[in-house]
């Protein structure tokens, strides 16, 4: 068991919890990186398995407080990918990277099961390198996506979205350089995350309307494309969005309407949904919901208040991030280049 | 014999024309008095007499306007409260409520009216009541009244003397001034166009109707409806053949017309102005529909007490046939359909829902019921509270948190604003998406719908006739009006595919939408009707 700086991790923990919001995952990932690359500069390891042990440690520590947070637990995966490959390339320069790459390979090496325990000259810097390397990227996922937009939203298109992302905004903001559209947004009751975007998306000039959750069908029979962020991917392509994408979503299927999906590749969990009780949804204050000052009222019923919606992958049609677009169908296989498969139990 | 007969006619040609020139000139008065009555607001030193009479028709005036004004904050606060008011027209209680309120202003209209008009009559004239005189004193007080109700438009402009009647003042007011800067075709929505209701135009038509022969009971259910103190469609329709009996009550035939064609012309005015409150409702059309079919059934030289009275059981079995009994009928069918510790659930507020769900309770199902609720009206908490009252056990969520819950649901009860003839259910906005989350989850979607609102009306999108909600509700006006690019939007109302939907109860049976067209061409009309 590594001794952590404790004191000086929860420190810094405890700033990652501020980003408990819907809306936070990037800032979160970002956190987490950070965090990580001081925990690589400042403690003291001597193997790549000392090390892996260490983040394994303290991203356990992690979940713990943000079980919902998933790109918290997706960058600590990434960071353990980013140690192994480092210790294998040092190991093996002469040979092939990645062993699981292809069925063939995995059948027909005959390696034994490298612990990591070696010492390899040089590991903390390169280490460190590829983790900003991954930072950057991290940094620059946003602009890469927003790229895109240009060659999915075309003249005079009615563009349907939910609640607020940041993405989604730079996307549409982006789009709006170039081309003239129309977008609708759901206001999202009772948060109303709708609100805010739709005052963003006008005050840069693009024409918008902020329509109620119960307009949604009405008015998806003239959406060309839905374009919406999500808070995860799941390991099968589904998404845990925010409250009522589902509708929206299952509304874009009625009209055969294609969903479009923004997410950074950050966003991507090996999770599946098993229940929503299960690590999946967040249930907050009923207050908004029903207020207390409905009096006694609120004591006889129940109220729920959830925060996210599960929606299957068959419902998403394309899935765009930092590496390009994707099929719900192709997620696994993201999956299985970004994490390593002996991390998927922290 | 004719031609004695013809003499007679002729004199009383003569007479009547003497009355009605009586008539005009006694209403030239009341409105000549009524214009001194200004003046003498600005000037105190005027003779006592008028002031006398102009203090009498202020009281007329402050006592109609109160009662005008006062009965729907009423009516809202029953509502806040809970308390006997049920804007769900079924239970009968509701209808003598508000038929009880109306009568109230109308005698408080009445009783300083009369006033009025009593002083008036004694100082103009002293007169031998003949039969044309008190058709002319009829005719007098209701040119009085309309010289009263001209008067009050023009004091509301005027001064912000009445600040009891707030709702009416502030509308106007509001109206008024966003008229001046010319914003309103900024904030529409290009594909609902259409649907926006020019709200100066429909100010002043509803200005201008007030003017003209609109009994005291209409101006107020349009009012009523306008500020949704009467909301859903039952209710609607309830309210409105309620107030329609006191119309036909009130209602004197002139004397060259018959009873059915000179009534169906005040139909129409009142229907004209009833949907420049806001746009009927299926059931109301239906309602109108078949009275209209009633008068058209009334034979021509018909006393206009038998044609009242011929009426007004006419409207009492329609509201008792097609609205209360079919409701029951409705609730014995679904009640067959709730098992032993069933979650339903249901969306909005609809009355029909409520009933079933509480028959059904009383009846010994233990059942538990989700709400679902959404923006605009989110009348669902209203169902909520009734059904906490009655001792249900109840969820209450809202429509974006509608996939989560679904997964409890056994079954959908859904109510309806109209079913259409290509079997498409009209009803409140969010319906479709209650189906659509519940078809995915294979929970079962039951409307729930009598035939008094089946219409012949197709319609398969949301988009050709709709109703739009108030973009107020949706978003403050101080973070869009100055904004041009950003336009809330609510819809009142959408269909529903019939795919989506399981079956209909109606009192009939229990169908599939697509038997809309068999139930109306069936659905026995004008055979029992007369």
């Amino acid at each position: 068991m590594p001794r952590v700086k404790i004191y000086q991790f929860y420190l810094i923990k405890t700033s990652i919890l501020n980003y408990r919001e819907v809306d936070g995952s990037y800032n979160v990932a970002v956190a987490v990186v950070n965090l990580f690359k001081n925990l690589v500069t400042q403690e003291k390891w001597n193997t790549a398995k000392d090390l892996i042990n260490l983040i394994k440690t303290c991203g356990k520590l992690l979940v713990k407080e943000l079980p919902l947070q998933t790109s918290a637990e997706n960058m600590i995966r990434r960071m353990l990918k980013i140690v192994r490959d480092e210790y294998t390339t040092a190991c093996h320069e002469q040979e092939e990277l990645d062993i699981q790459e292809s069925l063939h390979k995995i059948v027909t090496s005959e390696e034994e099961i490298d612990d990591y325990s070696k010492t390899v000259a040089e590991l903390k810097d390169s280490i460190l390198d590829h983790i900003s390397e991954f930072h950057m990227e991290l940094e620059t996922s946003i602009e890469n996506i927003t790229k895109e937009a240009i060659k999915h939203i075309h003249t005079s298109e009615i563009i349907l979205t939910i609640g607020k992302s940041a993405i989604v905004e730079a996307f549409l903001k982006e789009a709006a350089k170039h081309r003239k559209f129309e977008v609708i947004v759901c206001e999202c009751s009772p948060l109303n995350y709708g609100h805010n975007t739709a005052i963003s998306l006008s005050q840069s000039k693009i024409p918008t309307t902020l329509i109620t959750d119960s307009s949604i069908f009405g008015i998806m029979g003239r959406v060309h494309k839905v374009i919406i962020g999500t808070h995860t991917v799941m390991a099968n392509g589904g998404l845990r969005a925010v409250c009522g994408t589902h509708s929206v979503a299952l509304a874009a299927k009625y009209y055969s309407v294609p969903v479009i999906v923004l997410a950074g590749l950050y966003k991507l969990s090996s999770q599946y949904l098993i229940s929503h009780e299960d690590k999946f949804n967040q249930f907050i204050s009923p207050e908004s919901v029903l207020k207390y000052s409905e009096g006694i009222l609120t004591s006889l019923v129940h109220v729920y208040n959830p925060t996210f919606d599960y929606v299957p992958p068959e419902l998403v049609t394309l899935f765009i991030s930092n590496a390009g677009g994707h099929a719900p169908s192709y997620v696994y296989r993201l999956l299985s280049e970004m994490y390593h498969q002996d991390d998927n139990d922290l | 014999m004719e031609e004695k007969s013809k003499e007679e006619i002729l004199a009383e040609r003569k007479q009547r024309k003497a009355a009605k020139q009586l008539k005009k000139k006694s209403s030239n008065k009341v409105v000549n008095e009524s214009h001194v009555k200004d003046k003498i607001k600005g000037n105190l030193e005027e003779n006592l007499d008028k002031m006398k009479i102009s203090q009498c028709d202020n009281d007329a005036l402050k006592t109609s306007n109160e009662s005008m004004s006062v009965n729907p904050d009423l009516m809202t606060h029953f509502l806040d409260n809970d308390k006997k008011f049920n804007f769900s027209s079924n239970n009968t209680s509701f209808n003598n409520e508000t038929s009880s309120n109306i009568s109230i202003s109308n005698k408080e209209c009445g009783s300083g009216i009369g006033n009025g008009i009593n002083t008036f009559m004694e100082s103009v004239s002293d007169n031998i009541k003949t039969k044309s005189q008190l058709k002319s004193e009829r005719r007098a007080k209701q040119e009085a009244q309309r010289a009263l109700k001209t008067q009050k438009k023009l004091d509301e402009k005027n001064v912000e003397q009445f600040e009891t009647s707030k709702i009416k003042v502030n509308k106007l007011k509001t109206k008024f001034t966003h008229k001046i800067p010319k914003t309103v075709d900024v904030h529409k929505v290009l594909l609902f166009s259409h649907l926006y209701r020019n709200s100066s135009i429909e100010e002043n038509n509803i200005l201008t109707n007030i003017n003209t022969e609109i009994h005291k009971a209409v101006l107020k259910l349009g009012v009523q409806y306008k500020n949704k103190v009467i909301i859903g469609s039952n209710a609607r329709v309830v309210a409105l053949l309620n107030t329609l009996k006191q119309v036909i009550a009130d209602y004197r035939t002139p004397t060259e017309k018959d009873f059915s064609r000179g009534f169906e012309k005040v139909l129409g005015d009142v229907m004209t102005y009833l949907n420049n409150c806001r746009p009927v409702s299926v059931s109301m059309t239906n309602a109108i529909k078949f009275l209209k079919w009633h008068l058209s059934q009334l034979p021509n030289n018909i006393s206009d007490r038998e044609a009242q009275i011929k009426l007004r059981e006419a409207i009492d079995d329609y509201i008792k046939e097609q609205i209360n009994m079919a409701g029951k009928a409705i609730c014995i069918m679904v009640q067959k359909k709730i098992s032993q510790d069933d979650v339903i659930l249901t969306f909005g507020y609809s009355s029909l829902i409520e009933r079933i769900l509480i028959e059904s309770f009383q009846v010994g199902i233990k059942f538990r019921v989700i709400i679902v609720d959404a923006a605009p009206l989110y009348e669902g908490k209203e169902l909520l509270r009734r059904l906490v009252k009655s001792g249900l056990n109840c969820v209450y969520v809202l429509l974006s948190a509608v996939s989560y819950i679904m997964k409890e649901a056994d079954k959908v009860l859904l109510g309806a604003h109209a079913l259409l003839t290509n079997g498409y259910v009209m009803s409140r906005a969010g319906s479709s998406q209650i189906a659509l989350i519940a078809r995915s989850y294979n929970v079962p979607v039951l409307v729930c719908c009598e035939t008094h609102k089946f219409s012949e009306r197709v319609q398969t999108d949301a988009f050709v006739h709709n109703e739009l909600g108030n973009p107020e509700e949706l978003m403050k006006a101080d973070l869009w009006k100055s904004n041009n690019n950003l336009t809330p939007l609510t819809l009142m109302y959408e269909v529903t595919p019939s795919n989506l939907v399981t079956a209909v109860v109606t009192e009939l049976a229990i169908l599939p939408c697509t038997s809309v067209p068999v139930v109306l061409r069936v659905k026995p009309t004008s055979s029992t009707l007369s």
